[in-house]
């Protein structure tokens, strides 16, 4: 009996049920991968295929993503509800279900370069750190106006979006934001399939087409958060965004579809 | 050798590690379908909490079909017994005996009032129940058994031949018609038996039905009677000294109190990994699934609706009654997830009536000592505690008050009931003069934010209003 | 004369503290003689004993009625060694005496001695204007009940029957 290699072979088969109890059990974090949704690309293109020749409708198939990993909800606070929302020292208001602020400074003729900083300053002052977001300038007829768009864990959450107009010695801001706790935002273990984006396209383009005649791009198709209110509307103190598709049109229209259910969820301007 | 020696510790620590990992995964995830798990009922063997022991006895379905008063009549005097009062049990065990022998053994036999008046006047037990229930689910619950000419039942009183001890008479006053039943069974009660000898039995107390003073109808004489008292209600002549109530939000930072939120969100099926939470400004936390909202009000209020009566909570049972049941251990699971106070009960305040669908509305209300709390209608716009509404066999809407109360060291005494109906504004309650029932309950002071015993009475339709002195 | 004169004052005096303390007794009501009767017959119905003679084995015996709003009702029971009605009293020696309420009913427990009691119930609205109403109630001893009782079981006949 060559007790010697009866233990290196149990070794290996205690250490082989270790490693499989470890990665199998829930809360376990060693060997999880994260749940995916894939589309195969014959897919998409007989997608683009149904909505080019019934709707008119043109899309490239490059912005259409094969792959969404699967996302849980999160709970997200409205930053008009935080303490910081009063205690900023700038002055905030509600206007609905948005926020407005008027900020006089010292810069008497703005640029790119020194908006950002300034922008970047005050955003850091009410706790919105540079990592979660990403800013676009755009020239207008009211002079340098930028977006600042939220990202939370690199998805974008589509109602976190702050405009900014820079004009002489003034900054006005008109937005919305939420602040979350949860870094931790894919799905793992079983879990649901996210609905297909190549349904959802036809389901968007269909109902467009109710209102709309003629024909348009498609220009963008993200796949992020969304803050759906319950019951009448009204904003809440916390609330949940949940995952979605986005698609935008050339036309300026954003629709919004539960990732999960396919449903539609609001339409922007 | 040293090497050797490596390999082995590194084994066994190995070993070790599997085991504690396959325990682990044993006792907390479902290996097996529900309600067969060998490891956890041999953990709850070893290590069972009071929690555990209480879910096999409590029978909430029982707990309902408990009179909620047994006055015991030694001819000398009536005391009163309740739930939480020393014989309760004993009476309670006898009763469900004699239940199953009257309604397997049913007749449709029927006596005289005076008979009745004479048992509770000799030696016997009366029992009175809170609400009226049907015959079918009084007798057999949800067996449709009972094939006799009762109707619905509230009171019965049960009294020995005094020639034989082993024959009881069981008359049952019929809560629809008010003809009194009266069945002959073979039964050795033990309670009789201690009530015979009256020294066993005794209390501070002095209680009279009305029909023994005689005020439960209007008498040829030349004093008009301004008010009658139903002849069965117990009119104590003697005051009564209750404790005052205090209470707490159980929903005070409700948000952050994810154990209860998600034990009861799991109770009412939510998928707790999907769901959509809202806090709102005022604190209280909304979930919201596909097919209804689940909010709990931080002001205590637990409430859920469906978006329409073709979705809800599917409760079990093929029969209504089995439905029944079903809603009243939903309503138990729920509460059970609850913090309350030692002490509370809750119980039905709705009658039971001969449910033939699976569509009703059951509400009911917490007992402290004993003594009813009557929800204030003005704060939470609920005119119950626990309200729940049945549609087709799912639960479309539920609201239960998350309250916590409690007795504390301030009493007040309640006059005599003389006094108390002395009080009476009749032209507002008694809109006919007579008084159905009269008993003590708490009321809720806004201002001081406790609750006080007081006298309330109850008016032929049901309505009850509290005497203020 | 001076003598005459004392025995005379004397003798007034006594004659007019017993007068005055029979009328403040009278007056103060804590016993009224045997023939005490009322001025009125609408104040109070007396309930419970249904009867003016009735017989009862309870030594607690509840009187109970329905009475005009306002009336106060006292009761008393009679003293065959002072041959006249003493006012009962409670258990802290309270008399037995309440204003009936805007209910008009009235209720009210009692001791029995064994064998006969005589209660006398008064029921005043003014001191010119009251009621009385007198009862007799007969308590048979539980020593006794059970004799009978005894003697009536071996014939098959219960107590209740009688007693109905």
């Amino acid at each position: 009996m060559n007790w010697k290699r009866i233990k290196t072979f149990l070794i290996v088969l205690f250490l082989i049920i270790n490693i499989y109890l470890l990665s199998t059990t829930s809360g376990s974090v060693i060997f999880r991968v994260p749940t995916v949704s894939k589309i195969e690309k014959e897919t998409v293109q007989k997608t683009i295929d149904v909505i080019s020749n019934n709707y008119g409708v043109n899309l490239n198939k490059n912005i259409v993503p094969l792959k969404f990993t699967n996302l849980v909800n999160i709970d997200v606070t409205n930053f008009i509800f935080t303490d910081v929302f009063q205690n900023s020292g700038f002055e905030f208001v509600q206007n609905s279900s948005d926020f407005e602020c008027v900020i006089k400074t010292q810069t008497y003729s703005y640029t790119e370069d020194n908006a950002k900083e300034e922008i970047t300053h005050i955003l850091s002052k009410v706790g919105i750190d540079p990592s979660s977001y990403k800013i676009n300038f755009k020239k207008s007829d009211h002079g340098l106006v930028c977006t600042v768009s939220e990202y939370v864990s690199g998805y974008p959450v589509f109602d976190g979006r702050i405009y900014a107009e820079f004009t002489s010695s003034t900054i006005k801001l008109r937005g919305n934001w939420y602040f979350t706790e949860q870094t931790e935002v894919k799905r793992y273990g079983n879990s649901d399939r996210l609905a297909d984006i190549t349904s959802v396209l036809i389901d968007c383009v269909s109902s467009i087409s109710v209102n709309r005649e003629g024909s348009y791009t498609i220009k963008d198709i993200g796949y992020g958060y969304i803050v759906e209110y319950y019951g009448d509307k009204v904003i809440t103190k916390s609330a949940s965004a949940i995952p979605c598709y986005m698609i935008e049109t050339d036309f300026g229209g954003r629709y919004f579809y539960d990732a999960y259910n396919g449903n539609f969820i609001k339409q922007e301007e | 050798m040293k090497f050797e020696r490596m390999k082995t510790i590194l084994l066994v620590l190995l070993v070790i590690s599997s085991i504690v990992l396959t325990i682990n995964k044993w006792f907390n995830e479902k290996l097996w379908p529900e309600g067969y798990n060998f490891f956890s009922d041999v953990k709850n063997f070893f290590f069972s909490s009071d929690d555990d022991k209480k879910e096999y006895l409590f029978d909430p379905v029982e707990e309902i079909l408990k009179p909620s008063e047994i006055i015991v009549n030694n001819s000398q005097n009536h005391i009163l017994y309740t739930k939480s009062s020393e014989y309760y049990q004993n009476f309670f065990a006898e009763i469900k005996d004699i239940i199953e022998l009257v309604s397997s053994d049913y007749t449709n036999d029927k006596c005289k009032i005076e008979e009745w008046n004479n048992a509770l006047k000799g030696k016997s037990y009366y029992f009175s129940y809170p609400v009226k229930y049907n015959s079918d689910y009084f007798f057999s619950r949800d067996k449709k058994i009972y094939k006799g000419d009762i109707k619905a039942v509230k009171e019965f009183a049960v009294v020995n031949d005094i020639r034989i001890p082993s024959l009881v008479y069981v008359y049952i006053k019929d809560a629809e018609t008010g003809d009194i039943f009266k069945q002959e069974i073979s039964y050795e009660s033990k309670m009789l038996e201690i009530i015979s000898d009256n020294s066993a039995i005794q209390s501070d107390e002095t209680n009279y039905f009305s029909f023994e003073l005689k005020f439960d109808s209007e008498k040829q004489g030349t004093v008009t009677q301004p008010i009658i008292i139903d002849p069965d209600v117990l009119i104590s002549i003697t005051p009564k000294t209750l404790s005052s109530i205090t209470e707490e939000n159980l929903f005070d930072a409700i948000s952050e109190n994810k154990q209860i939120y998600n034990s009861i969100l799991s109770e009412f099926g939510y998928n707790t990994s999907s769901i959509r939470k809202y806090v709102e400004s005022d604190n209280s936390v909304v979930f919201v699934e596909n097919y209804g909202t689940l909010k709990f009000h931080s002001d205590g209020v637990l409430e859920f609706k469906s978006i329409d009566n073709s979705k809800g909570i599917e409760l079990g049972g093929d029969t209504a009654y089995e439905c029944l049941n079903s809603c009243i251990s939903f309503v138990d699971a729920i509460t059970e997830h609850i913090p309350f106070a030692e002490g509370m009960n809750w119980q039905l305040s709705s009658d039971i009536p001969d449910v033939k669908s699976k569509t009703f509305t059951l509400v009911f209300d917490y007992y402290v000592n004993d003594n009813m709390l009557v929800t204030p209608f003005e704060l939470y716009n609920m005119k119950n505690s626990i309200i729940v509404e049945v549609v087709s066999g799912k639960i479309v809407k539920y609201q239960q008050l998350c309250r916590s109360y409690s007795s504390i060291n301030q009493f007040v005494t309640c006059p005599s009931v003389i006094d108390a109906i002395d009080a009476i504004e009749q032209q507002l309650y008694l809109p006919d003069n007579i008084i159905s029932d009269i008993f003590t309950a708490y009321t809720y002071d806004s201002i001081n934010g406790i609750w006080y015993p007081a006298w309330y009475v109850e008016n032929s339709h049901g309505d009850i209003a509290s005497i203020v002195l | 004369m001076k003598k005459l004169t004392k025995v005379f004052t004397s003798v007034v005096l006594i004659i007019v503290m017993s007068a005055i303390s029979f009328v403040s007794a009278m007056a103060n009501g804590s016993s009224l003689p045997e023939n005490y009767s009322g001025t009125v017959d609408y104040l109070i119905d007396i309930r419970n004993p249904e009867t003016i003679v009735s017989t009862t084995t309870n030594r607690n015996c509840v009187i109970s009625a329905v009475a005009v709003k306002g009336t106060k009702v006292t009761l008393y029971a009679y003293n065959q060694w002072t041959g006249a009605y003493e006012v009962l009293t409670n258990a802290h020696g309270e008399r037995m005496e309440t204003y009936v309420g805007s209910s008009g009913l009235y209720v009210q427990q009692i001791t029995l001695k064994d064998g006969l009691n005589s209660i006398m119930v008064v029921a005043h609205s003014s001191n010119v204007t009251y009621e009385v109403v007198k009862l007799e109630i007969s308590l048979l001893n539980q020593g006794y009940m059970d004799n009978v009782n005894a003697k009536f079981k071996s014939n098959g006949i219960g107590v209740k029957d009688i007693f109905r």
